[in-house]
């Protein structure tokens, strides 16, 4: 929590210079939080390639909209949050949402190290079971694992990012939690 | 199960591993065998999670593509912002180039003008007006009243070229009998070749060339060079058909 508030303060400067249109200064919070919006885009959404547009059209409308930053939140929420939104925006597409719901971007999520070893193979495996029951949730609860589970950001944070109540974070996040592991033990018990 | 398991375990499960929950939730789970093995089997799920869903790779994106976006979209911006200005000056000469196509010949046609220059002449007489390259002949009796058969609509340009008047003795008026539309205007109301102050079909053609043009850039497709051939055309359109 202190980390938070410490991590916060420090950047109070770069949102100030980048608010008077200084572009360095948002390149260097763009450098700081590009990986974090990068996983929550890719795991939100499963294609790399979208994902690595996501992250341009999210850092694009930050800075267009950084003169309405009031810092009430930390940068990260708040980038993060415009992420939340392009994803969304770009899951609307019908027939992008009708294809991308059901299909597992497999091909995104296998890592190069992890086939380097027999026992890797295994640890994949089960890496791809989860990422398969993830992406068989919906996609706010989807959201909010990643969030929470993953990024470490509060309920609070993520009722922010999510555009709903911190109770309606807790009850969504234990009900996709609930979900997982169902979905996991069918898994389990398939193979 | 109890009421106050299911509680905890329902929505307290994610909050009571972080330290975020309630002294009670704790108080509970630290008592409760059943609701410390769901907080514990919670928390076992979570880290696979978080090893599944971890990125080896940071974000490829480079900052150099962020800056060429954030450029093309202030210049496009930039671009939006002029084109209401295009726009409004696109309806603008629309708009009077329709006024003059409709309402122009009609201003003509009640211009003041001095009596027939043809009927002060006694002599020679103006016999006939002919119109190349298809002459149509303009009978004109002695005095004043003047005969146009047949009409025709001509193109007012071509008139001012090629109209010419025989008088009845073979010769030719004075220039500046066959010098245009005055003289043609000057003739009797009743009896004037209307048609060659209409608009052509031909102007028309183009008026409505020209509207679609620049619908097509309202519709923010017009290029900048475009635009500035629209606007060229209509300027020498109002020139050509003004008078004077
Ligand atoms: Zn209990």
């Amino acid at each position: 929590m202190l980390e938070k508030s410490r991590e916060a303060a420090a950047e109070l400067p770069l949102i100030d210079a980048a608010r008077g249109g200084d572009l360095a200064a948002f390149s260097v919070l763009y450098e700081r939080h590009k990986d974090v919006v990068f996983q929550f885009v890719l795991r939100s959404i499963g294609r790399r390639e979208d994902a690595e547009d996501l992250v341009q059209e999210t850092f694009c409308r930050a800075w267009t909209a950084i003169g309405r930053f009031r810092g009430e939140a930390r940068f990260r929420t708040w980038v993060t949050k415009i992420a939340a939104s392009a994803c969304a925006d770009h899951l609307r597409t019908a027939a992008q949402r009708s294809r991308l719901a059901r299909e597992v971007p497999l091909e995104d999520e296998v890592m190069a190290s992890d086939l380097a070893v027999p026992d890797a193979q295994q640890a994949n495996a089960t890496r791809q079971a989860i990422i398969r029951a993830l992406h068989a949730l919906p996609l706010q609860h989807r959201q909010l694992v990643i969030l929470c589970d993953v990024q470490g950001f509060t309920s609070r944070e993520a009722a922010t990012i999510l555009g709903c109540s911190a109770v309606s974070v807790r009850v969504r996040l234990c009900r996709a939690h609930e979900q997982l592991r169902q979905l996991l033990s069918t898994d389990d018990e398939v193979q | 199960m109890k009421l106050i398991c299911r509680l905890i375990t329902k929505y307290f499960s994610d909050v009571a591993q972080t330290g975020e929950s309630p002294a009670w939730v704790s108080r509970h789970i630290a008592h409760c065998a059943r609701c410390a093995a769901h907080i514990e089997a919670q928390r076992l799920m979570q880290q696979h999670i978080v090893h599944a869903l971890a990125l080896d790779d940071p974000c490829p994106v480079p900052w150099d593509a962020i800056a060429a976006r954030i450029a093309a979209q202030q210049r496009s911006h930039a671009l939006t912002v002029r084109r209401p200005v295009l726009a409004a000056a696109a309806i603008t000469a629309l708009a009077a180039i329709t006024l003059v196509v409709l309402f122009g010949p009609g201003l003509l046609r009640h211009k003041p003008v001095a009596a027939p220059v043809v009927a002060e002449r006694p002599t020679p007489v103006v016999k006939e007006i002919q119109v190349a390259p298809a002459p149509a002949t303009v009978t004109v009796s002695d005095q004043p009243r003047v005969t146009v058969s047949p009409r025709r609509r001509v193109p007012r340009q071509s008139v001012r070229r090629t109209l010419s008047v025989v008088t009845n003795n073979g010769t030719s008026v004075a220039p500046e009998i066959v010098e245009g539309r005055e003289q043609v205007a000057a003739l009797p109301a009743t009896e004037q070749s209307g048609p060659i102050d209409r608009p052509t079909q031909e102007m028309i053609d183009n008026a409505g060339s020209m509207a679609a043009d620049v619908l097509i850039g309202l519709s923010g497709q017009m290029t900048d060079e475009k635009s500035a051939e629209i606007q060229h055309t209509l300027l020498h359109l109002l020139v050509s058909v003004l008078p004077g």
